[in-house]
């Protein structure tokens, strides 16, 4: 493809963020047998978000850089910061995958012709109309997960929620990293 | 995919929209947008010309195989040295390769004749005597080592595989010079696609083949029996067993066509199976349906990917099963690690996941064991991109090589893993020290079980065209996508051997011989009252009952 990478726009100096993280309990009371569900929901905002956008698409796929891979972590945790004991962890993988689309309604096959579609975490992939969805599908994710109280025992717990994400460098963005840290709430366990 | 929320707001009643792509007119060739839809788990492509009409063609024949099997898109790296050069993509029209290209060769096709020994009614490959315009295409030695020299130009991965086709290129007498031609020319991988009847009948041949650089024979076979391969039933033993002699590959190809031969794959496996000792794989080619044709004839013989692979499933009594099977994008994860590591540009298997897919068979006590019943093969290609993405963004090269080493085993069930075989080592050698000798012993135990669906007018999907890596190479120096140069013939096949060809009569007359004179007159064959036969004891020897057993 004859096309000039010497526009991309590097927006490696711009922060990436994490929105504060939202942790929410399906209840802050169970018995010790009963499943506590919990969910988690978060946003990366700034460099890595505004740099993914149509106009470095083009850029990237001329250099062959056609994947974006997205590390979430998240572990739910009790206690302190630094005493504190890992409940439940998980860690997945979602995807921006750049290609060359034949869809009339989003390219003239001459000069914008790369679009973006995002794999959730099984791989799918998730075709979408306009650049804001691929973005708010990628960078944004609410995430349940239940466990047994057994590990946490009888009686009033603080528990927090931990979120990482990673990613590595691309023509439109620096290798990088942040996590984020919820407001503690109380679960109590009878 | 999976709908998004806005797609799915746009449904109709009549099915989900998955995509948007473009297409053509059966009819007019004209170049058209298509929608890709789902509808009772199954995938269509439907579009609408405005001079003739709606067509809609089934597309994939099972919903949640394609969803599996997209999430592998995987875009390649093109080609930078086209030979058309053109701004906007407008596929089919002006292949050659052009800028547009995605992906570059994996394999490059040169037709040495046009001329076959057999008349199968559905090919159109062959020339055919009587019919207005009919040519002869034979290129010389000189356009043929042209042509090679246009596929080792490409970049940034040169062309390193041809297959020589035809017609019937065993017909030409000088094949042992043009293989040579094409190994001066610095081709590795050649392979010779032919039905075998020359072979059977010349059994020494094989060696001629294999001596001139011939790597394996890739040969027609579609059926164990004689009523699904009319073609070379009795002739394929004879060729396989010449082959082992001369120790040359094979590989079988079976076109697969619903309700002529789709109940025999599993025997064709069997087959395989009875021969791994020389047949190296089996591809499956669902039928590309050519010539114009009603919906309810391509219904009856409409078969894709996924209804092949649920048949083996079915035929091979669960064996290889339908989750076994991976698109053959899935290998892109290993080339990306290998260019990161080696910071070169390495071949890649670029295609639209719904044209190939493939998985490896090993032979253990007597029973196939695909691999994927002892190698977490998802888990393993995520793997190798996450290396590939740390390497590429600066992390120490020796540092991840150690850390590959360590975490490659994890990936083989070693409880599962048949005895004798070592994958993790394998697969560190190959992958890290690029040392591919364990894998010609591996092979050897193995079977490659592909498929490859080569599109028709009816079901062309320019997303798929523009991926595409399988081409032909002509005497214009063109390298055309295969699903242009016989999809749409008039633009790309007819044109290049009327321009290159001579007409039947004038070949004749230059070569002192009648077409029909090379035509096999089944000296192989079962003896039926008042046929000649110079070998008839062949039908009844034991090579012969192995192969008719089985149907």
């Amino acid at each position: 493809m004859a096309i000039s990478i010497t526009s991309v726009e590097r927006e490696r100096s711009r922060a990436t963020l994490l929105s504060p993280v939202e942790f929410k309990l399906q209840t802050d009371e169970v018995s010790l047998d009963e499943a506590v569900k919990v969910s988690v929901r978060a946003k990366l905002e700034g460099g890595l978000v505004d740099a993914f956008r149509r106009a470095t698409w083009q850029e990237a796929y001329a250099a062959h850089d056609i994947l974006l891979r997205l590390q979430f972590g998240m572990s739910i945790r009790s206690g302190g910061q630094l005493f504190g004991k890992t409940i439940v962890s998980a860690k997945w993988v979602k995807k921006g995958i750049l290609f060359w689309t034949r869809d009339a309604n989003l390219t003239d096959n001459v000069t914008n012709m790369i679009w973006a579609m995002a794999a959730d975490e099984n791989g799918y992939n998730h075709f979408f109309e306009d650049e804001q969805g691929v973005r708010d599908f990628l960078f944004t994710f609410t995430r349940e997960l239940s466990f047994l109280p057994v590990s946490l025992g009888r009686g009033e717990h603080r528990l927090h929620a931990e979120v990482f994400v990673k990613w590595w460098r691309h023509t439109y963005i620096e290798r990088g990293q942040v996590a984020a840290r919820s407001p503690s709430i109380s679960l109590k366990v009878r | 995919m999976v709908l998004s929320q806005e797609y799915e707001e746009k449904k109709t009643v009549e099915y989900n929209v998955i995509k948007k792509t473009q297409s053509i007119c059966p009819e007019c060739n004209r170049i058209l947008p298509a929608t890709i839809f789902e509808r009772d788990q199954k995938v269509y492509m439907t579009r609408t010309c405005p001079d003739h009409g709606e067509t809609e063609e089934l597309y994939y024949g099972d919903y949640q195989m394609y969803l599996k099997f997209s999430s592998y898109w995987d875009d390649g790296k093109g080609t930078m040295a086209p030979n058309v050069a053109i701004d906007n993509c407008q596929c089919p029209a002006n292949c050659g390769l052009c800028s547009n290209h995605l992906s570059h060769t994996g394999l490059a096709n040169i037709i040495v004749t046009n001329r076959c020994d057999l008349t199968c009614w559905y090919c159109f490959f062959y020339v055919k005597k009587g019919l207005e315009g009919a040519y002869v295409y034979e290129p010389d030695h000189e356009q043929i080592r042209n042509m090679a020299k246009a596929l080792k130009a490409e970049r940034p991965v040169p062309g390193n595989s041809i297959q020589i086709t035809g017609g019937e290129p065993t017909l030409r007498d000088d094949l042992p010079e043009i293989v040579r031609i094409l190994k001066e020319e610095g081709v590795d991988h050649i392979q010779l696609n032919t039905n075998g009847i020359n072979i059977a009948l010349k059994p020494e041949l094989a060696k001629i083949y294999r001596d001139a650089g011939v790597s394996n024979l890739y040969m027609s076979f579609d059926g164990v029996t004689a009523k699904t391969n009319p073609k070379n039933h009795w002739e394929a033993p004879y060729a396989i067993d010449a082959c082992r002699k001369a120790d040359l590959g094979v590989v079988l190809v079976p076109t697969v066509i619903k309700s002529i031969n789709d109940h025999e794959l599993g025997g064709i496996i069997d087959y395989a199976k009875q021969n791994i000792d020389i047949v190296r794989a089996v591809n499956f080619q669902p039928v590309s349906l050519t010539g114009r044709m009603s919906k309810k004839e391509r219904e009856k013989y409409r078969i894709t990917i996924p209804d092949a692979i649920k048949r083996i499933e079915a035929q091979t009594n669960g064996e290889v099963t339908a989750d076994d099977w991976f698109p053959v994008p899935s290998c892109s994860p290993i080339t990306h690690f290998i260019e990161s590591l080696t910071h070169k540009k390495q071949y890649e298997l670029s295609i639209h996941f719904a044209c190939g897919a493939g998985t490896y068979v090993y032979m253990s006590k007597g029973k196939l064991v695909p691999i994927s019943q002892f190698v977490d093969i998802k888990g393993l290609v995520e793997y190798l991109d996450e290396k590939a993405d740390d390497l590429n963004s600066g992390s120490n090269k020796y540092m991840t090589i150690a850390q590959a080493a360590l975490r490659i085993n994890s990936f083989v069930d070693k409880k599962k893993q048949p005895e004798g075989l070592n994958l993790g080592r394998l697969l560190f050698n190959a992958l890290v020290r690029h040392d591919y000798s364990s894998i010609g012993q591996f092979q050897m135990k193995s079977l490659f079980l592909g498929m490859m669906h080569f599109q028709d007018k009816y079901n062309q999907d320019e997303e798929r065209l523009q991926r595409c890596d399988i081409h032909y190479l002509t005497p214009d120096l063109r390298i055309i996508p295969f699903c242009s140069f016989n999809v749409i013939p008039e633009w790309y096949r007819d044109r290049v051997q009327k321009k290159y060809g001579m007409p039947v009569e004038e070949w004749e007359a230059k070569n002192g011989e009648k077409l029909e004179d090379r035509l096999y007159r089944g000296q192989l064959r079962k003896v039926r009252p008042g046929m000649k036969a110079e070998a008839p004891t062949c039908a009844t020897a034991e090579i012969y009952q192995k192969v008719s057993n089985l149907g």
